[in-house]
């Protein structure tokens, strides 16, 4: 019976000193995969004010013996970051954040086409709405007294002083013959 | 004139006839026409150097005007020409 408690002891003692080996000394088990990846966590803390890698910052600092829980944190807020900072050639991952970040330079893209769009037509739909009413208003036809031309202005009265100018003619929309004669 | 007072009795509401006198009155003319039967006709007298702008020279000189107001026949005397069909090409 003491035989079986002292070798209890011993192997407690023994599994006493592995875990405190496991835990007291971090630098020393630490293999290259892991000191990469605390790069990567470091260089992403620095870079980004991200709630999601303070997280990992944290659970890094506080939990740092054990080794399995801190890697898949670091890894999973270091992929958004790469995809933060590098977003015009990093390709396309599922992550919210690289998603949203796609769609930033096609808005900045997007006024400069709509400027040169707004200016190229506005010029041709002035000028088409101006010169119908242009041509509406006033004949085209040259000044003068010849057939085909519009003679120039003159006025003539009526029996009780009522004067007809062109520019009643005109305005009334008729046709006129006018006819002069003389008596003697 | 008596060629014309037909025509222009029959088409006085699509074209205006103007006889303007620069040798009487507006009033003396109207009195000449209300005489003749010439219905239809507005007695006028020349205002200013309406003449001399329209180059008028001679008596019975013609001058038809469209609905805007250009000219679309002209004719002095003894200038020949169908005035009676330029009339009635006026009023369609």
């Amino acid at each position: 019976m003491k035989k079986i408690r002292i070798f209890a002891g011993i192997l407690a003692g023994t599994a006493l000193l592995a875990v405190w080996a496991a835990c007291g000394s971090e630098p020393a088990p630490a293999t290259p995969a892991e000191d990469v990846q605390t790069s990567r966590s470091t260089s992403a803390a620095t870079e980004l004010p991200a709630p999601t890698t303070g997280q990992s910052v944290s659970a890094a600092n506080s939990a740092p013996p054990v080794a399995t829980i801190e890697t898949p944190i670091t890894v999973a807020a270091t992929e958004p970051a790469a995809a933060e900072t590098d977003s015009p050639t990093a390709p396309a991952t599922d992550t919210p954040e690289s998603a949203t970040e796609v769609p930033a330079p096609a808005a900045t893209d997007a006024p400069p086409a709509a400027v040169t769009a707004t200016e190229a037509p506005a010029p041709p739909a002035d000028l088409s709405t101006t010169a119908p009413t242009a041509t509406v208003s006033e004949p085209s036809a040259p000044q003068g007294t010849n057939v085909g031309e519009f003679p120039p202005p003159f006025t003539m009265e009526r029996a009780d002083g009522t004067p007809i100018a062109l520019a009643d003619i005109t305005a009334a929309g008729k046709p006129a013959f006018m006819l002069y004669f003389a008596t003697w | 004139m008596r060629t014309l007072a037909p025509i222009v009795a029959e088409q006085s509401d699509q074209v205006d006839f103007y006889l303007v006198s620069f040798s009487e009155s507006a009033g003396t003319l109207e009195q000449y026409i209300a005489d003749n039967g010439y219905s239809n006709m507005i007695a006028t007298q020349p205002v200013g150097s309406m003449l001399r702008d329209l180059k008028i020279v001679s008596q019975s000189s013609m001058i038809a005007l469209d609905s805007q107001g250009v000219i679309t026949f002209r004719k002095g005397y003894g200038g020949g020409g169908d005035y009676v069909g330029a009339f009635q090409g006026l009023a369609q």
